[in-house]
């Protein structure tokens, strides 16, 4: 037989006994969830970045610490390492406590943490200003995530893995060729009725529609064949009224002829508005139903509009007051041409 | 190798009498168990137990009946009669690359169903000892809660170790019992490692499935107004790891649209259908594969048909996921942008989009 002395037999009894003893020896564990989402992940790139973790033991967090993998180049400025806790992942709840890191060495930049509660995903974001360059390219690049407590030591870390690539962005081109479109809607456009020294008398009108996604808008101008109403049986003419003084002439106080331009539709759709400026239609901006612009037989702006439009519209309308002894005739006619181009 | 130990009745008593070492002695037998071929000799023996543990003190058995080796060991007398079969090794691998855990299937080694196993862990040829616990976890106790029947292992389907730390040895052993003095010691080991986690990730643009390389460029060419363009290239990923949740990859816009420089006007970013809308671009989910686990998903923003999109801005938006670790994961999606008749002409439209992944491990 064996003998065994009283001492072994004693801690023979110590190790049947040691389980009832409720005791966990502390020992560092896993993160539940661990990952660090760059920016960039392009080659030897400049980024910032977002540090996610869910703690899985019970203790006092005071700092973590994130090991970037071998290859990354940490800028040991640690002031530049600022966080936000803004835009991140759903589901996410805001690193208590963090802040600017504390200390940056070799591939460890640590920031400052208060208590973590265990089950609950923290995320922050560090800078990505003067911070942290990417290594080369590759994939499984290892780094890890540590909690720690104010001793400092490790309560909870997790290794996590990056892959960087030779370039992460893709460039979109894309064209929006010009666009122009001009209409009148008419060809002719007859007086209402007779001429007459005692009245102005206008024509039912045309419009003119344009639509443009020329950047700038467009201009309309018009040019008159005979700068006024000839008869060709008489070989009388009534002469257009004015100067080209980008100022209408008001024909109930004169006679002669003329050209009134409304702008009947300024559309809300695109970026443009449509105006009769100095040089650019103020000249045919009549108001009332008796002024118009002189006409020339050169062309003459009477409208423009600074942007896009899907279909801005202008009446132009031609008006006459005759002397009393204008020659009768019913063939007085005058032509005008009437253009407009994109500003693109 | 095992060792039966004879106890010295005498010192047992001087023990017991002179320590405050409280046991209650009683006689040997349980209300479980039965000590059949039971004998005194001169020394006599004596029992004691408490709620949960029990000492069985047996004399005038011989002490030589025993032999062992490096890898098998055999005894005799009433105690190792009584023993549950020693587990051989169990099955010990890691058969989904995993980081941070390792499957064990207990071998029952024709122990009955309700004889339970106990395992231990070390990642030093057990100079350092730790045990499996209940919850699969790794602990330097092994309470009696971590015994386990075969089917509490998980049967043939053994359970995942977990909470291990990446790139790290362990070999594992077990030991059966089943009920009073029937402990083994622990069998033989097994060993297995876990890995370091692992992520794989590449860009690719191209109007099918294939491999590009840099600079990536996507040309719309002529946007025609009011009709809904589509991209002549997609933006592929190729997504893999072993994150124990996955992964997601993510898209971002720097100009939250296709931006002209020439005349500042910002074709911008939505959300919705391109058809309805005067103008707008975004981005469509196209496709998913993966050659195992996962699966990658289109996240619900993007996965849309028709002319409907999701906007890309300057946050990072997820555009695919895996909730589990994926191999091989393929995804891809593709542009759509309409411009109208209001929309200023322009050759230099443009955007930068960024796509990351990350693990989550």
């Amino acid at each position: 037989m064996q003998k065994i002395s009283t001492v072994k037999v004693l801690a023979m009894l110590v190790a049947v006994v040691a389980p009832l003893i409720a005791y966990n020896e502390a020992s560092a564990a896993n993160l539940a969830t661990a990952y660090v989402k760059l920016d960039r992940l392009r080659a030897t790139t400049t980024t910032g970045g977002t540090v996610c973790a869910r703690p899985t033991t019970v203790a006092t967090e005071a700092s973590v610490q994130v090991t970037f993998p071998a290859g990354f180049t940490l800028n040991t400025t640690a002031a530049n390492w600022t966080t936000t806790t803004t835009n991140l992942p759903s589901g996410t709840s805001a690193w208590p406590g963090i802040g600017t890191a504390t200390a940056v060495a070799g591939q460890v930049a640590t920031f400052p943490s208060t208590d973590l509660t265990v089950g609950t995903t923290y995320c922050f974001n560090f800078d990505g200003v003067a911070t942290l360059t990417n290594a080369t390219a590759g994939n499984d690049k290892v780094g890890t995530i540590t909690t720690r407590d104010s001793v400092p030591a490790t309560i909870d870390n997790a290794s996590f893995a990056l892959s960087i690539v030779s370039d992460d962005q893709i460039v979109v081109t894309a064209v929006v060729p010009p666009i122009f479109s001009f209409a009148l809607s008419g060809n002719t456009d007859a007086f209402t009725g007779n001429l007459s020294p005692s009245a102005v008398t206008s024509t039912s009108g045309r419009t003119a529609t344009v639509a443009t996604n020329a950047n700038n808008g467009w201009v309309t101008w018009v040019k008159s064949a005979n700068a006024g109403l000839n008869s060709a049986v008489t070989g009388a003419s009534i002469a257009t009224a004015g100067t080209l003084n980008d100022t209408p002439t008001d024909l109930s106080g004169t006679t002669g002829y003329a050209l009134d331009v409304d702008v009947t539709t300024d559309s809300a759709t695109g970026t443009g508005v449509v105006s009769q400026g100095a040089a650019y239609g103020a000249e045919y901006n009549g108001v009332g139903a008796n002024s118009g612009g002189t006409l020339s037989s050169t062309f003459q702006a009477i409208a423009s509009s600074t942007g896009t439009t899907d279909g801005d519209v202008l009446t132009l309308t031609e008006r006459a007051r005759v002397t009393a002894v204008q020659a009768a005739a019913n063939d007085y006619t005058d032509t005008l041409t009437v253009i407009a181009a994109g500003r693109f | 190798m095992y060792r039966k130990i004879k106890i010295n009745l005498a010192e047992l008593k001087k023990f017991f009498s002179s320590t405050l070492f409280v046991f209650l002695l009683v006689m040997p037998a349980s209300t479980n168990y039965q000590l059949k071929d039971f004998g005194f000799g001169n020394g006599g023996q004596g029992n004691s137990s408490s709620p949960n543990y029990s000492l069985n003190a047996i004399t005038g058995e011989v002490s030589a009946g025993k032999m062992n080796s490096a890898g098998f060991g055999i005894g005799s007398g009433l105690v190792f009669t009584n023993q549950a079969n020693v587990p051989v090794a169990p099955t010990f691998d890691n058969p989904g690359n995993y980081y941070n855990k390792l499957r064990l299937v207990i071998n029952s080694s024709g122990n009955p169903s309700n004889a339970k196993f106990a395992v231990a862990i070390s990642r030093d040829n057990f100079v350092t000892t730790q045990y499996v616990q209940n919850d699969n976890t790794i602990g330097s106790v092994l309470g009696l809660e971590d015994y386990q029947t075969y089917a509490g292992w998980g049967g043939a389907s053994g359970v995942l170790i977990i909470g291990l730390p990446a790139n790290t040895n362990f070999e594992v052993r077990a030991k059966a019992i089943r009920g009073k003095f029937t402990e083994t010691a622990f069998g033989p080991s097994a060993a297995a490692a876990t890995l370091n986690p692992t992520l794989t990730f590449d860009v690719d643009v191209s109007a099918t499935d294939s491999e590009t390389n840099p600079p990536f460029v996507i040309n719309f060419g002529n946007l025609m107004a009011n009709a809904v363009t589509d991209s002549p290239q997609k933006i592929w990923i190729d997504f893999s790891t072993n994150g124990e949740s996955g992964g997601k990859v993510y898209v971002m816009g720097k100009n939250a649209g296709l931006k002209s420089s020439t005349n500042g006007h910002t074709i911008s970013t939505m959300s919705g259908d391109l058809s309805l809308a005067v103008e707008g671009f975004g981005a469509q989910g196209f496709s998913v594969a993966q050659a195992a686990g996962g699966p990658l998903a289109i996240a619900p923003a993007y996965d849309q048909i028709g002319n409907n999109v999701s906007q890309v801005d300057s946050s990072a938006r997820e555009m695919f996921s895996s909730a589990t670790p994926i191999a091989n994961g393929r995804g891809s999606f593709l542009l759509k942008a309409k411009s109208s008749m209001t929309t200023p002409s322009a050759e230099d439209y443009n955007e930068t989009f960024t796509v990351v992944a990350s693990g989550n491990f």
